[in-house]
C-alpha cells in the first residue's frame, strides 16, 4: 500500500508538490528522487552495459521510455501490492528487495455469493480488516511459506478470484535480497501486470534506468541476449512459485518443479500473434502467465471460438495425453500482450512417469477442457458468447454490471442511485453494448488486470487494499486523464468539477485550468448494503457478474 | 483468426453510437409529485369550498333517510364532536309521537341489557322503573337504524346480519329453531275440555255443511283487523247446544246462613234475606228454578254464569280458604310444571284485569266489600311488585304466582271438614264441569285469550290472501276426525292441543326468493301496544 | 395427486419474480375472503362494525406502506433492504389494499363525495398500478428481444440526428438510385424520432418493412454500390430501432403518470376521511 491511499484533507497541495514531479517520479517515495534525465542522451545509454547490443536507431526509438534517476539511500522504488509499468536496472549503488513479514495479503476482491432477498453482493474486504494480519484465513504461520505456496493454496480454493503477484523474487517472508549493479529487476511486475511482490528500496546512493514497458518489450525482442536474461531471472526468480500457484501444478513435490524449471522456455506474444494453429504439430504444454488466449476450432470455412485461456490455464494437455496424432486441437490467438511458459513435449512426458499424480491432474484439465470444447461446438449460442467475451473483455471482469434488458423498465434508478451514492457524480451511464437480453453498462468491469492502474502520475487511482476494489482518490487526481485513455472498457470518464487549478499548483501547466477528476464506479466499497445500483433497482434486474457461467445464466435464449 | 476491434472509444452497439457526455439523464418522474400536488390541493379547494358552503355532503357517508331528510345540512341535530351519536337525539322526537317512549325502549330485549349493579347487602330500588335504568345502558339507536344508508332507506328494515350477530340462528331458512311449542311438545292450558271431533262433526251435521273447514268459522271468528280471531264466547258458540232447560244440579245438602261451618248450600230465600252487595240479583231471580226438598236444594234450569252456583261456590271458598281463593285466581294459565319466567306482559294484563275488577267492586258500599278489596289490592301490589323487579327473569327464584301464597285451608278447619266442603263444590258445578275445570273449589277462568306465538307476530289476514284453506296449515284436525275416536281423554284431541303447523310450513313460502324471510318480519324488538309480542322468553323452572 | 411445495412454487414461478411472495399474496387473500365470508354469516358487512372497522384500519395500514415505495425510490441510503423488495410489498400490498377497501365497503358502491371518491380512486389506483406492473412486464421484453440495439429515451433525438448526419455522409458518395431513394424515402425516415403504433404489435416486423426498398435495391446495384448501401442498411436499421425505443419506453414511464398523482389525492382524502370517521 503506498501511503497516500489515506488523503489528508487540507494538505493535499502540499503532498502534491512533494510528490509530484513528473511522471517518471511516481513510484516509490517522492522524496528519494535525487535528479531525474529525461530522454536521455545517446552517448549516456552507450555508457550503460543494458544497451551495449543496439544500434542508435533502436535506442532513439525507444528513448522516451527510458530515463535514468539518482536515488538517495533508503527510497522505496515500489512497495508490495504496487501496481508499475517500469523495469529498473541498476547502474550503481545497491538496491534492496524485500517482504515484510505480515504484509497485506491477497484476497478474493469480493464473493458473489448471491443467496436470499436482501443478499446483495458483498465485499468480502469489508468482513476483513483491509490489509490487516488476518488477511489469510490459513493461519497464522504462513510468513515462514513461499509466497508462490500461500498464493497457491488460495488459488485452489473454488469460486474464488485470487491476484496472482508478480512473484519477482522468491523470497520467504520477512527475508531480504540486495540487487548490485547489472541487475534488472521489477520487470515481470510490468510485462504481466500483475502487482509487486515484493518491496524495493535504494540502500546506498544508486543510478537507476527506468524503463517502461513498451521499451522493454522492444528490447527484448531485439536481443536473445536479454530475453535470456530475462528468462533465466524468471526462472530463478518466480518461475517456481508461479508453477505452485496453478491449478494445475499446485503441490507438486519440489523436486518437480525444479526439473520443470530448467526446461520450460519464455513466449511472449504481441495482441492477435496466433500460438497454436488447428492441426499442427504439437510441441509441448502451455501455461498462461499473463494476458489472454482465444482457442478456435474450424467449423466448415469458418472458425468458432470454443474456450479462451486466462491467466494460469494450460493448453496442450488433451494433446499430450489423449491424441497428438492429429495436432493442435484448437488454434490458440492471443487477445492482447501475454506471456506463457512452454513445457517441451518431450521432458514433460519423461516426467509424468515419474509423477503419476501429475499424470491424473493434466488427465482432469484434459476432461473440462474436452467438455467445454464439445458444449462449444454443440451449442454454437455458448460459442459465440465465448467469442464475443473474449474479443468485449467479459473475461476480464470480476464485477461487471449487467442489466437484465428483458426485466428492466429503464427507470435509471441504478445511475441515481450511483449519483447519490457518490457525491452527485454518477459514475456509469446505463449505456453499452446489448447482448441478446443483456446489457454491459459502461459501469467499471474491476478487471482481474487493471491497466487503469498503469501510469497513474499521482497514485490517485489505487487498489483501496491489496486485491481490492480499484477506487480514485479524487484529492490527489491531477485530472491527466491516463487511466481513462487506458480503460479498454470506457468505465473511468474525466469530470469536470467546476473548479480551477490554483495558481501555485504544480505542474506548473495546469495552473488556471478547469480541474479534472477521473471517476470510475469503486463497488460502493464504504457501503453497508454493497453496490447502490443493484440494491436500488427496483426490478432485480441489475447484477454484478464475475464470471462467465453468470453471465450465462442470465441470458434469455 | 484476426483480433477483432475493441468497442472505440465513447461508443457503443452494434452502431457505434456515441455515449453520453452526462452520465445523469432528468429523470423522467419529475413531474409525477407536481402533479400529484396539484391533485391534492384540487381536492382540498373542492373540499373547502363544499364547507364553506356549508355543503357537509363531501364527508358524509351518504344521504340521510326521506323522514330524516330535513338534517341533511345539520350534522350536529346528531352528531356530537368525536362520539356517536346517542338515543337522547332520536328520542327527543320519537319519544312524542306514536306509543310513547315507553315504545321505543329496549327494556324488552334482554341481550342487551346487564344486571343492575347492585351493592352488596342493599336491596335493590323496587320503585325505580325499569326504564330509567335501562337509559344509558342500551345500544343507541343508531346500532340497528344506521343512517345514511340513501333516501329510500328503511330504516325498521333492520338487517337480518345485525341480530345474527348474537343470535347465531343463520337464517330463517336454516339454523332457525322451531316453534318452540311444537319444539318441546308444550301443551296449551285452556281450562276448557273440548274435543274437536265430536264438536266438528256435530256442527258439520246440524248446520248442513259439506265441508269440515266451513265449520271452523263457526267457532274461530276473525276479529275485526283479521289478524286473529275473536274469543270464544259461551253466548254465541256454545248456547245454542249447552245448558238446555234441562240441565240442573244434583240435590244438595241445604246450609244455614247462621252456621256457616254446616257444608250446604244457601237458599233463594236465604240469600235474599242477605240483601247486600253481590246477591241482589237473588231478588230477581225466578224462586222455582231453586227447589228446596227435604234439607235438599237443587237448581233447574242452570244457566251460563249462574249466579246462585257463583255465589254458593265462592261461600265454599272463603269457608275454606279465608281469601276467596285469590292466589288460585292469579295463578290461572299457569301449568304446574312451567314457570312463567319473564312473562311480564301475561302478568300485567291478569293484574289490570283484576284491577278492571277491583274498580267495580269500589263502587259498592259495605265493610265486607271494603275488606275483600283490600285485600285483592294488597296481593296485586305484590304481583305487579314482583313483575315490575323483574324477579321471575333474570333472579334465580323465578315469579310463580301463587307459590308465596300457597292455597291454605282456613284455620279450624279439620280435614274431613275440608273433603266435605271440597265434595259440596264439585257437586255444586256438576252441570259446570262439563266443560270447565274446577279445582280448589274455583271454575277456572277460561284462557281464551291465550297466544301461542308469543316471540313472533302473526297475521292470519296476512297468509289467508295466500291460503284460503285453514287445514292446510292446522293439519292436525283433519287427522283427529279421520282418525279413531279415543275416548274422552284423548290427548290428542282435547282443547290443550296446539295444533300450529311446524315451522317447516312457514319455510315452503318464506323464502330469500318468495315471501321475506328477514327476522323483522316476524320478531318485533319494541312492538307497540296494539301488537302482542314483547321479545319475552319461556324458560323451564329448572333453566338457566 | 399430491402438489408439493416446489411445484406450486414452479407454477408461481412462471408468473412472478419471487414466486413465494406470489403464493404468500394469495394466502393472504384467501385469508380476507374466508374472513369477509365468516363476517357474513355472522354480520351483516358494514363499514362502522368491528369488522368494517378492522378492514379499513388494515387498509390504510398497507396504503401507507404500499406508499412509502415513494420515500424507498428517493432515498439511497444502504440498509433499507433491496428496492425490489419494496415493490414487491408495493404491488402485492397494494392489490391487498384494494380487497380490503372492497370488504371495508362491503363490495357496494358508496353514496356519497368523499367516500366516492375514496373508492374510486382506491380501484383506479390499484387498476392502474397492476397495468403498470403489465406494461413492465410486457415492454422490457418486447425492447429485450427484438432490438439490437439499447438506448436511453431522453437520448433519442441526439442519437437520431447523429444517424441522420452519417446517412447524409455516406449518400454524398453513393450511387443515383441510392441517393435517390434516399431523397424520395429514406430522408423523411432519418428526419426526426417518430412514434409508431406497429410497435406495439410487431416491433420485428415494422422495421423489417420499412427496409425492403432498401433491400429491393441492393439486389439491383452492382457489387461496389453495395457497401454504401449495406452501411446506410444498418444506419436505417438502426433509426428505426431509436424509433422502436421511443414509441415503447414512452409507456413505461407515462403509466406512472396514470398512478402516482391519483394516489397521492388518494392518501389526501383517506387522511380527511380518518379525520371525519374520527369526528362524527
Amino acid at each position: 500500500m503506498t501511503d497516500h491511499a489515506e488523503p489528508e484533507v487540507g494538505r493535499t497541495f502540499l503532498k502534491r508538490r512533494e510528490l509530484y514531479r513528473d511522471r517518471w517520479s511516481s513510484f516509490g517515495e517522492r522524496t528519494g528522487l535525487e535528479s531525474l534525465s529525461e530522454q536521455p542522451s545517446l552517448a549516456t545509454l552507450r555508457g550503460i552495459a543494458l544497451f551495449d547490443a543496439y544500434d542508435d536507431a533502436f535506442l532513439e526509438r525507444i528513448g522516451p521510455d527510458v530515463s535514468i534517476g539518482r536515488w538517495r539511500p533508503g527510497a522505496v522504488l515500489f512497495e508490495e501490492g504496487a501496481y508499475i509499468d517500469l523495469a529498473f536496472f541498476v547502474v550503481e549503488g545497491e538496491v534492496e528487495v524485500s517482504l515484510g513479514a505480515g504484509g497485506a495479503a491477497d484476497q478474493p476482491i469480493f464473493d458473489l455469493h448471491r443467496t436470499g432477498f436482501f443478499e446483495v453482493p458483498r465485499l468480502a474486504s469489508l468482513a476483513r480488516p483491509p490489509g490487516g494480519e488476518e488477511g489469510l484465513d490459513d493461519g497464522g504461520d504462513t510468513g515462514s511459506l513461499p509466497r508462490g505456496t500461500v498464493l497457491a493454496q488460495r488459488a485452489a480454493k473454488p469460486g474464488e478470484i485470487t491476484f496472482l503477484a508478480a512473484l519477482d523474487f522468491d523470497l520467504p517472508r520477512g527475508s531480504r535480497e540486495t540487487l548490485g549493479p547489472g541487475e534488472l529487476f521489477g520487470e515481470i511486475g510490468a510485462m504481466s501486470g500483475w502487482p509487486q511482490s515484493v518491496t524495493a528500496r535504494t540502500a546506498s546512493e544508486a543510478t537507476l534506468v527506468h524503463l517502461r514497458m513498451p521499451a522493454l518489450r522492444a528490447m527484448r525482442r531485439k536481443s536473445e541476449a536479454l530475453k535470456e536474461r530475462l528468462d533465466a531471472a524468471y526462472r530463478r526468480r518466480s518461475l517456481a512459485g508461479q508453477l505452485d500457484a496453478t491449478p494445475l501444478f499446485h503441490g507438486c513435490p519440489p523436486v518437480f518443479l525444479a526439473a520443470i524449471r530448467e526446461v520450460v522456455d519464455l513466449v511472449s506474444l504481441e495482441p492477435g500473434e496466433a500460438l497454436t494453429r488447428e492441426g499442427e504439430p504439437v510441441d509441448g504444454l502451455f501455461l498462461v502467465r499473463s494476458g489472454f488466449l482465444q482457442l478456435t476450432q474450424r467449423l466448415d470455412q469458418g472458425e468458432i471460438t470454443v474456450n479462451y485461456l486466462s491467466k494460469g490455464m494450460t493448453l496442450g494437455e488433451v494433446e499430450l495425453l489423449v491424441d497428438d496424432s492429429r495436432g493442435w486441437t484448437a488454434s490458440a490467438t492471443s487477445v492482447e500482450y501475454a506471456e506463457l511458459v512452454r513445457l517441451p513435449r518431450g521432458e514433460l512426458v519423461q516426467m509424468l512417469r515419474q509423477f503419476p499424480e501429475v499424470e491424473k491432474r493434466l488427465w482432469r484439465s484434459a476432461v473440462d477442457r474436452i467438455r467445454e470444447t464439445g458444449f462449444s461446438r454443440r451449442d454454437l449460442a455458448h460459442a459465440e458468447l465465448l467469442e464475443t467475451a473474449v474479443d468485449t473483455g467479459l473475461v476480464q471482469g470480476s464485477a461487471m454490471l449487467v442489466i437484465d434488458l428483458a426485466a428492466c423498465t429503464r427507470c435509471d434508478d441504478c445511475v441515481r442511485a450511483c449519483e447519490r451514492t457518490h457525491g452527485g457524480r454518477a459514475r456509469f451511464i446505463r449505456e453499452g453494448d446489448k447482448l441478446a437480453n443483456l446489457q454491459i453498462a459502461s459501469a467499471c468491469y474491476h478487471c482481474r488486470d487493471p491497466v487503469c492502474l498503469v501510469g497513474c502520475p499521482t497514485g490517485a487511482i489505487h487498489r483501496t487494499g491489496f486485491g481490492q476494489v480499484v477506487a480514485v482518490d479524487e484529492t490527489i487526481c491531477i485530472g491527466c486523464g491516463s487511466c481513462a485513455r487506458a480503460c479498454p472498457y470506457d468505465a473511468i470518464v474525466m469530470h469536470e468539477t467546476g473548479a480551477t487549478w490554483p495558481d501555485d499548483m504544480i505542474p506548473e501547466g495546469l495552473r488556471g485550468k478547469d480541474r479534472l477528476v477521473a471517476s470510475k464506479c469503486d463497488l460502493c466499497y464504504t457501503r453497508e448494503g454493497g453496490p447502490a445500483c443493484v440494491e436500488s433497482c427496483p426490478n432485480g434486474c441489475a447484477y454484478r457478474i464475475g464470471s462467465l457461467e453468470e453471465f450465462e445464466g442470465l441470458l434469455r435464449r | 483468426m484476426a483480433k477483432k476491434a475493441r468497442p472505440g472509444k465513447g461508443s457503443f452497439g452494434g452502431a457505434r453510437l456515441p455515449v453520453a457526455g452526462a452520465y445523469v439523464t432528468r429523470s423522467p418522474r419529475r413531474w409525477l409529485l407536481g402533479a400529484g400536488f396539484a391533485g391534492c390541493l384540487g381536492a382540498l379547494a373542492w373540499l373547502g369550498a363544499s364547507f364553506a358552503l356549508g355543503d357537509r355532503t363531501p364527508v358524509s357517508p351518504g344521504p340521510l333517510s326521506s323522514s330524516h331528510a330535513n338534517f341533511e345540512a345539520n350534522c350536529g341535530a346528531c352528531h356530537g364532536g368525536f362520539e356517536a351519536p346517542a338515543a337522547a337525539g332520536c328520542l327527543a322526537c320519537h319519544g312524542r309521537v306514536g306509543e310513547g317512549p315507553e315504545e321505543y325502549r329496549y327494556a324488552a330485549h334482554y341481550a342487551y341489557r346487564r344486571p343492575a349493579p347492585v351493592a352488596a347487602g342493599a336491596e335493590a330500588p323496587t320503585a325505580t322503573p325499569a326504564a330509567a335504568r335501562a337509559v344509558g345502558r342500551e345500544l343507541p339507536c343508531a346500532s340497528c337504524h344506521a343512517e345514511h344508508g340513501g333516501r329510500r332507506a328503511a330504516l325498521t328494515r333492520v338487517p337480518d346480519a345485525r341480530c345474527t350477530g348474537c343470535h347465531a340462528f343463520g337464517s330463517f331458512g336454516g339454523g332457525h329453531p322451531e316453534v318452540e311449542v311444537i319444539r318441546d311438545g308444550l301443551r296449551d292450558d285452556p281450562n276448557l275440555r273440548f274435543p274437536h271431533r265430536i264438536h266438528v262433526a256435530e256442527v258439520t251435521k246440524r248446520l248442513g255443511l259439506g265441508n269440515p273447514e266451513r265449520s271452523c268459522l263457526q267457532c274461530h271468528e276473525p276479529d275485526d283487523r283479521g289478524r286473529g280471531f275473536r274469543p270464544l264466547d259461551f253466548d254465541r258458540h256454545c248456547d245454542a247446544c249447552h245448558l238446555t232447560a234441562t240441565s240442573a244440579t244434583p240435590r244438595l245438602p241445604a246450609g244455614d246462613p247462621a252456621d256457616p261451618a254446616r257444608p250446604g248450600v244457601l237458599t233463594l230465600s236465604a240469600l235474599q234475606r242477605e240483601w247486600g252487595p253481590g246477591v241482589r240479583w237473588a231478588l230477581f231471580t225466578n224462586p222455582d228454578e231453586v227447589r228446596e226438598a227435604g234439607g235438599t236444594v237443587a237448581k233447574r234450569p242452570v244457566y251460563h254464569e249462574d249466579p246462585w252456583i257463583l255465589e254458593n261456590l265462592r261461600r265454599i271458598r272463603a269457608t275454606l280458604y279465608g281469601d276467596l281463593g285469590l292466589a288460585a285466581l292469579l295463578s290461572t294459565g299457569v301449568d304446574e310444571g312451567t314457570v312463567l319466567a319473564g312473562g311480564d306482559a301475561l302478568y300485567r294484563e291478569a293484574i289490570a284485569t283484576l284491577r278492571e275488577r277491583a274498580a267495580e267492586l269500589r263502587s259498592l258500599p259495605g265493610p265486607e266489600v271494603q275488606e275483600e278489596l283490600r285485600r285483592l289490592e294488597e296481593l296485586l301490589a305484590v304481583a305487579e311488585e314482583r313483575v315490575e323487579r323483574g324477579e321471575g327473569t333474570a333472579s334465580t327464584a323465578p315469579f310463580v304466582p301463587g307459590s308465596g301464597r300457597q292455597p291454605g285451608y282456613a284455620p279450624g278447619l279439620s280435614e274431613e271438614r275440608v273433603m266435605e266442603l271440597k265434595r259440596l263444590a264439585l257437586d255444586l258445578t256438576e252441570p259446570c264441569r262439563q266443560c270447565h275445570v274446577v279445582s280448589d273449589a274455583a271454575i277456572q277462568r277460561v284462557q281464551k285469550d291465550q297466544r301461542t306465538l308469543i316471540r313472533a307476530e302473526f297475521d292470519h289476514r296476512a297468509h289467508i290472501v295466500q291460503l284460503p284453506s285453514c287445514l292446510g296449515c292446522h293439519g292436525a284436525i283433519p287427522k283427529i276426525l279421520a282418525g279413531e275416536p279415543k275416548g274422552e281423554d284423548d290427548p290428542t284431541d282435547a282443547a290443550e292441543t296446539h295444533n300450529l303447523p311446524a315451522i317447516a310450513v312457514c319455510r315452503e313460502c318464506h323464502t330469500p326468493a318468495g315471501a321475506s324471510s328477514a327476522c323483522v318480519t316476524c320478531h318485533q324488538f319494541h312492538p307497540g301496544r296494539s301488537r302482542h309480542a314483547g321479545l319475552v322468553v319461556y324458560r323451564s323452572a329448572a333453566g338457566d | 395427486m399430491r402438489i408439493s411445495k416446489a411445484t406450486l412454487a414452479a407454477g408461481a414461478g412462471r408468473w412472478a419474480q419471487r414466486p413465494e411472495w406470489l403464493l404468500g399474496f394469495l394466502a393472504a387473500a384467501a385469508l380476507l375472503l374466508l374472513v369477509y365470508a365468516l363476517n357474513l354469516t355472522v354480520a351483516e358487512p358494514r363499514a362502522a362494525s368491528p369488522w368494517g372497522l378492522t378492514y379499513g384500519t388494515l387498509a390504510t395500514l398497507l396504503l401507507a406502506g404500499a406508499g412509502s415505495l415513494a420515500a424507498r425510490r428517493r432515498t439511497f441510503r444502504s440498509g433499507l433492504g433491496r428496492t425490489q423488495t419494496w415493490v414487491q410489498l408495493h404491488v402485492y400490498g397494494g392489490t391487498l389494499f384494494a380487497l380490503l377497501v372492497l370488504m371495508h365497503a362491503g363490495f357496494e358502491w358508496p353514496r356519497s363525495g368523499l367516500n366516492r371518491w375514496l373508492m374510486g380512486l382506491s380501484l383506479w389506483v390499484a387498476a392502474s398500478g397492476l397495468a403498470g406492473v403489465a406494461v413492465r412486464k410486457w415492454l422490457p421484453r418486447v425492447l429485450a428481444s427484438a432490438l439490437t440495439t439499447e438506448v436511453l429515451y431522453e437520448r433519442i433525438p441526439e442519437l437520431a440526428a447523429v444517424l441522420r448526419r452519417r446517412a447524409e455522409e455516406l449518400v454524398a458518395a453513393a450511387p443515383g438510385p441510392v441517393r435517390d431513394l434516399y431523397r424520395r424515402s429514406l430522408a423523411p425516415l432519418l428526419a426526426a424520432p417518430r412514434f409508431r403504433w406497429i410497435y406495439f404489435a410487431d416491433v420485428t416486423g415494422g422495421i423489417a418493412n420499412r427496409l425492403r426498398e432498401l433491400d429491393y435495391l441492393a439486389g439491383r446495384l452492382p457489387a461496389e454500390g453495395r457497401g454504401v448501401l449495406d452501411e446506410l442498411r444498418s444506419v436505417v436499421r438502426t433509426k428505426l430501432e431509436l424509433d422502436a425505443h421511443y414509441t415503447l419506453q414512452r409507456p413505461l414511464r407515462w403509466w406512472l403518470y396514470a398512478h402516482v398523482p391519483p394516489s397521492l389525492v388518494l392518501l389526501l382524502l383517506v387522511a380527511v376521511h380518518l379525520l371525519a370517521v374520527w369526528y362524527f
